[in-house]
């Protein structure tokens, strides 16, 4: 029911801003900009690429509204928009976005000294900090899944990947995570 | 024995309620090795879901409605200029095709007293600007149920 009403609402929006009512963009822009910010920031660190990566994507929701069929949430069409958006410019860049191996070896190399760094942070920070050594991809789904609490579908709707593929890799981004946790509290 | 304990998937889809057997329940009772990984898995998740959503340091929406008010005043600029060019084409068309006769319209004012012209000009204006006034008060009225 909530949404069938969500999509009564974007309806409504799309329509005005299609009918030439462009102010009502914002409104667009504020409802989905959390769920973008997550995949853009998730994926890039460059505060001046994530504002070119906004402005792109934005820019092409507008230019594309026209084609917006309300087959899913217009949140989920403008998440895809900014993944697919986010994911070739890393491409362009030859990031790979799913390898941990170069991960874990920097993992605890970059910390001096990991006691006192680990009495000083607090857990969520610790996690925090766990998830940003993350592959992109890897932060993005955790980001997503448990931040966003899309369901799989969701974000195999964003993602264009398999559910059972982010299934599989939100497996091994938490195992990741829980290991070098793990390793961190028995080094102390 | 190792070869027993639950793999991570399955303790993370315990966690997730994804998976409900009662297996799973009756091994973590047993296991310490299994529940200390599951109380692992469960401090992560709770925890991940502590975490504060990140923001940019800049105000997306402003930044997003500036670039798109750039891209769309160059086309309004050039939706406004080829309709004064066609208004101007229009009319010069009209003025073309009346060259021939203006001097017989000038001719017949001529012909009236000056009281007369004045009145003629004056419901001339009148008109036009009642006509305007009407014009521009549906406009006005199209626009606002348009933005509701």
């Amino acid at each position: 029911m909530s949404n069938e009403s969500n999509h009564f609402s974007d309806k409504d929006i799309v329509t005005k801003i299609l009918n030439g009512n462009i102010q009502e963009f914002a409104v667009v822009v504020k409802k989905t900009e959390r769920l973008v910010t997550q995949i853009v920031r998730k994926m890039t660190t460059n505060e001046d690429t994530q504002k070119d990566l906004v402005q792109d994507i934005y820019l092409k929701v507008y230019q594309n509204l026209s084609s917006f069929q309300f087959k899913s949430k217009l949140s989920t069409w403008i998440a895809n928009i900014a993944y697919n958006t986010t994911i070739n410019f890393l491409q362009k860049k030859k990031i790979i976005i799913t390898e941990i191996e170069k991960t874990m070896e920097t993992n605890f190399a970059m910390n001096e000294n990991p006691e006192l760094e680990t009495i000083r942070m607090e857990t969520i920070e610790i996690l925090t900090k766990e998830i940003d050594k993350l592959p992109p991809l890897y932060k993005t789904l955790i980001t997503l899944y448990h931040l966003e609490e899309l369901s799989n579908k969701e974000i195999s709707e964003i993602t264009n990947l398999p559910e059972g593929t982010i299934k599989s890799y939100l497996y091994r981004a938490r195992k990741i995570l829980k290991d070098n946790i793990h390793q961190q509290y028995k080094n102390i | 024995m190792n070869n027993s304990h639950l793999t991570d998937e399955i303790l993370q889809d315990y966690l997730l309620r994804e998976t409900k057997d009662n297996w799973i329940k009756k091994h973590l009772e047993k296991c310490s090795s299994c529940s200390e990984r599951l109380e692992e898995y469960q401090n992560i998740i709770e925890n991940v879901e502590k975490i504060k959503p990140e923001t940019f340091p800049f105000d997306v929406t402003a930044l997003i409605m500036e670039k798109i008010n750039e891209v769309e005043t160059p086309k309004e600029k050039n939706i406004s200029l080829v309709l004064y060019l066609s208004l101007c084409v229009f009319l010069s068309i009209i003025l073309f095709l009346l060259y021939p006769h203006l001097k017989t319209i000038f001719n017949q004012f001529k012909s009236f007293s000056v009281m007369s012209n004045v009145f003629i000009l004056i419901s001339a204006i009148g008109i036009a600007i009642f006509l305007l006034n009407d014009l521009f008060r549906q406009y006005k009225q199209k626009e606002i149920l348009l933005s509701k």
